[in-house]
């Protein structure tokens, strides 16, 4: 197996909001090896997104951060761009609107790889063509607003594997762009991280895109963990309820008219507050009265488990 | 690896915009169209004339009583000169006859003066240009310098220091923040002059008088300067604290770069763009405002002529100092439109899209 | 809109400020009841410096007169001045906003031009020349400082107009066949409020230093105590007896002050900024 690259133990996060501090991750084991990819899978709500930003070292100040989070590989901790590199979900919103977009690209290699500008420069040409953008030295000096959501997504990534990262993060890279331009996307950083043996990260609520692109899928419900295997095995065998459930819903939507929409009966968790029991009990088919109040212990190790009392491991 | 839940083939994308239409972009809230403001120019200044008009008729007398008022003259001499300025016209034709005098540059009769307006205004249009850019240029300076101080580490003591000067300056009368600096600099510290243009009777020439009116400007620019720069350092400011909530900062947070090119490159520059914005708009303010910080200084410019000519109750040459303020008004927003093209990126799309 | 006032109660400085404001409003409302000096009698020896004689706590001005009893009935000039010239400036840049945002195309573009136009020109200037020709009286000096400030409500009120007229509650007013003036009176100007209202701070405190500045270059009514005018009285003693110039411009500071604090409070309540996820 290769180095181990990122360990998350016990991470729990909690931000202000308003005048309360709401729990947004309540606990989360973790570990991601050199060039593996990982899918954190949840709905909105469910931490994912926060697990992302406290990895990458980027929550708000008054977030309260517990648990233990390591880079044993690294052996210090991780400088943003030039170990870690993020690309965020809006493509219109994460590209600076007045710099362009050559200039967003340079200044990472300037900043950690010791170029110069002109240097800099040229190499940002090669990255804008090795991510598909046509006619790339005319077009370095362009602002983000000349191109469109797809090119601007993969100006991001771009900059985000500008210096060579080992992990790249990306929180819902497709999400805010059409399905074509999605799968276009996604082959793009299958690609750029299988060449680069880069490490990928990759935050969805969508199963589809987690089965396209990664190794192992890990779920998230109201901040915790659910469920850990290979991609393929939790695609053909999902253990949790909750995953399961995920599973029925999108293989409905796929089959389009093939009678009623199978859905997650009940409300989604209520994100402040404590939880007795299970959290997915009071939505769970398969709920006992165990359930509700003993909130169920994960079974199995950091890369292939599940926490559920009707589960097997 | 599951890969095969997404159906369908994969097109290759090309480097054009999608389908050929404009990237989807939220409009963006400042569409600064030089080209438009310059077309719409003369109408708002025929607006003012207008007004102008409208102000002088409902005043008391005319031309010919503003001409006379001084020298004198018989009903004949009054009726012979009224049909000569064809001021016993209608008021239509009145107008045009203004509109007319204007355009040859003839701005009335200064009562008070007992000479062309034109002539009036163009002795002292010079010092408050003087004045006027000294003092943007003061406040521009001052306010964005210390607003990225302050925006840097948002409530931070530098930022609260910042902040409450700026809330305080922001409240303070003009004309009264003026003497107690010259109470304090000219009188008491005696470092510089408390009244006036250049020290009278020195007879300096070249560098030497350039000197002199300079420091003679110093506190009436500094005065100026200080409300406005607080007001554009609150406003670099509150522009930081937005950026920094962004996402493209966020990103950029992530992507490791010297802090100082972060808060001056990414936050700074794009709070910088609702500055230059005010410039324009404040322009206007900033010329009324020299009417009391030349009262005050008796500074020999347009302002204090403005005041002059109020308590003179010579209309004629206020209504030019009004028009003519406008007209610089006008250019100097058509300037600043194009500085703020050449800041923003975002606006030539804009000038593209119909 | 109570949650809103929640919020502004939350933000100290507002609310010290409004609280600020009301004791100044009461005082120069009750001045005659207060401190019953006729501000214009010459009550005693000139020039006493302030917090040296009981009878005068502020001390005199050049010609005797009490100080405190100006300062009390120059807040009411400056206070009564203010509002109404807002008030006014309020009422006529709504109406236009509200009418060019109504009425659209042709109408909306001539409205748009003239308010163009009187933002071309200084609002001092034009204050100025409204002076001019209607006369220092307190009358001419409200219709002056709202003749050159009611352009910023304006915008904004048809700014509003323009976006809400999109919402969806506003349509179904359409649909629901509610004839336009009441549409325009029930439905879109309530809405368009609370920023106009945000706003009328800053025209409130815009105002006070206009009518301050006006008077203190001489050009309002000189038979009433003004705090500007004041100002002016005490330039001549500036040197040797400067707190008759630094007493009344205080009192102008911290009513503007208020003012600002006050009305940036009712901004940050009323739309308060979304909380980052």
């Amino acid at each position: 197996m290769s180095a181990l690259l990122l360990e998350l133990r016990g991470l729990a996060v909690s931000l202000p909001l308003g005048r309360r501090c709401v729990p947004a991750l309540r606990g989360l084991d973790l570990e991601l090896r050199s060039g593996e990819r990982l899918a954190l899978l949840g709905e909105s709500g469910s931490g994912k997104s926060t697990a992302l930003l406290a990895i990458v070292g980027l929550l708000p100040e008054e977030a309260r951060i517990e648990g233990l989070r390591r880079f044993p590989l690294l052996g210090r901790e991780p400088v943003p761009g030039r170990d870690l590199g993020l690309v965020l979900q809006d493509p219109f919103a994460s590209l600076n609107p007045v710099l362009s977009v050559g200039e967003q690209i340079a200044e990472v290699l300037v900043a950690h790889r010791g170029a110069r500008w002109s240097e800099a420069r040229r190499a940002a040409v090669v990255l804008l063509e090795r991510v598909g953008i046509a006619d790339p030295e005319r077009r370095l000096d362009d602002p983000p607003h000349r191109f469109s959501g797809g090119q601007r997504q993969r100006i991001a990534i771009a900059v985000a594997i500008a210096a060579g990262p080992r992990l790249l993060l990306a929180d819902e890279p497709t999400s805010a762009l059409d399905t074509v331009v999605q799968a276009q996307i996604l082959d793009l950083l299958d690609g750029l991280v299988r060449e680069q043996g880069t490490a990928l990260l990759l935050v969805t609520h969508d199963l589809a895109v987690a089965g396209r692109i990664a190794d192992r899928i890990a779920v998230l419900y109201a901040g915790r963990l659910v469920e850990s295997a290979p991609a393929g095995r939790l695609l053909r065998t999902p253990r949790h309820p909750y995953t399961r459930a995920l599973l029925a819903t999108a293989r409905d939507l796929e089959r389009a008219g093939a009678g009623p929409l199978a859905e997650i009966a009940g409300p989604p968790p209520e994100p402040a507050g404590r939880i007795q029991g299970c959290a997915f009990a009071p939505r769970c088919p398969l709920a006992v009265d165990r359930c509700r109040r003993e909130r169920p212990l994960w079974r199995g190790d950091a890369r292939d488990g599940v926490a559920c009392h009707a589960a097997e491991p | 690896m599951a890969r095969g839940l997404i159906a369908g083939p994969e097109p290759v994308e090309t480097g054009d915009p999608e389908a050929g239409t404009p990237p989807l972009l939220p409009r963006h809230p400042a569409l600064l169209l030089a080209r438009r403001r310059l077309a719409q120019a003369p109408f708002v200044l025929l607006i003012v004339i207008t007004g102008a008009f409208l102000l002088l008729e409902a005043a008391p007398g005319d031309a010919v009583d503003a001409y006379l008022a001084g020298l004198g003259g018989d009903a004949g001499l009054v009726a012979e000169l009224r049909e000569r300025w064809g001021l016993d016209r209608s008021a239509p034709t009145r107008f045009l006859l203004y509109l007319a005098g204007l355009a040859t540059g003839d701005l009335g009769w200064s009562v008070a003066f007992g000479r062309p307006v034109l002539a009036v205004i163009a002795e002292r249009l010079p010092i408050t240009l003087a004045l006027a850019g000294a003092a943007t240029a003061l406040a521009f300076g001052l306010g964005t310098g210390l607003g990225v101080l302050a925006g840097a580490r948002p409530g931070g003591p530098l930022d609260r220091l910042l902040s409450a000067t700026a809330l305080l300056l922001n409240a303070v009368p003009t004309f009264w923040l003026g003497l107690l600096l010259a109470l304090l600099f000219a009188v008491r510290l005696r470092w510089l002059p408390s009244a006036g243009i250049e020290t009278i009777g020195a007879g300096h020439t070249g560098l030497a008088r350039f000197l002199d009116i300079a420091r003679h400007l110093v506190l009436p620019t500094v005065t100026l300067g200080l409300v406005y720069a607080a007001l554009y350092l609150r406003l670099l400011r509150a522009g930081m604290v937005e950026a920094w909530r962004s996402d493209y900062v966020r990103a950029a947070r992530a992507k490791g770069i010297p802090r100082r090119r972060l808060v001056l490159r990414h936050v700074a520059r794009n709070a910088l763009l609702p500055v230059v914005t005010m410039l324009g708009l404040q322009s206007a303010t900033l010329i009324g405002g020299s009417v009391v910080v030349e009262s005050v200084f008796a500074v020999p410019g347009l302002g204090r002529l403005a005041a002059e000519a109020v308590t003179q109750r010579d209309l004629p040459l206020l209504l030019g100092i009004l028009l003519v303020s406008a007209v610089l008004v006008v250019l100097v927003n058509l300037l600043i439109d194009l500085l703020y093209a050449r800041l923003d990126p975002r606006v030539e799309l804009a000038a593209r899209t119909p | 809109m109570s949650d809103a006032l929640v919020r502004f109660a939350r933000n100290r400085a507002a609310l010290l400020a409004a609280f600020l404001l009301a004791t100044l409003a009461l005082a120069a409302a009750l001045a005659p009841h207060l401190w019953p000096i006729d501000p214009e009698a010459v009550d005693g020896p000139p020039l006493l410096r302030p917090f040296t004689d009981p009878a005068h706590p502020l001390g005199t001005d050049r010609l005797g007169r009490d100080l405190l009893a100006r300062l009390l009935f120059g807040a009411r000039l400056s206070l009564v001045v203010a509002l109404a010239a807002a008030f006014a400036s309020l009422l006529l840049g709504s109406a236009v906003g509200l009418a060019a945002g109504l009425a659209g195309g042709r109408v909306d573009e001539l409205l748009m031009r003239v308010t163009d136009a009187f933002q071309t020109v200084p609002g001092f200037l034009l204050a100025l020349a409204f002076v001019s020709v209607l006369g220092p009286e307190a009358e001419s000096v409200v219709l002056a400082i709202a003749a050159s400030s009611w352009t910023g409500p304006a915008r904004l009120v048809r700014a509003e107009i323009l976006s809400l007229a999109r919402r969806d509650f506003v349509l179904a007013a359409v649909v629901a066949g509610l004839p336009p003036v009441e549409i325009a009176w029930r439905v879109l100007l309530p809405n368009a409020l609370p920023p106009v209202l945000a706003y009328a701070g800053a025209n409130i405190a815009s105002a006070v230093l206009v009518e301050s500045a006006l008077s203190f270059l001489g050009l309002a009514d000189p038979n009433r105590a003004s705090w500007g005018a004041m100002i002016a009285e005490g330039r001549a003693v500036l040197v040797r007896e400067p707190w008759l110039s630094i007493l009344p411009g205080l009192a102008l500071l911290s009513t503007v002050l208020a003012v600002n604090l006050v009305g940036e409070g009712l901004d940050e309540a009323l739309a308060p900024r979304r909380a980052r996820p």
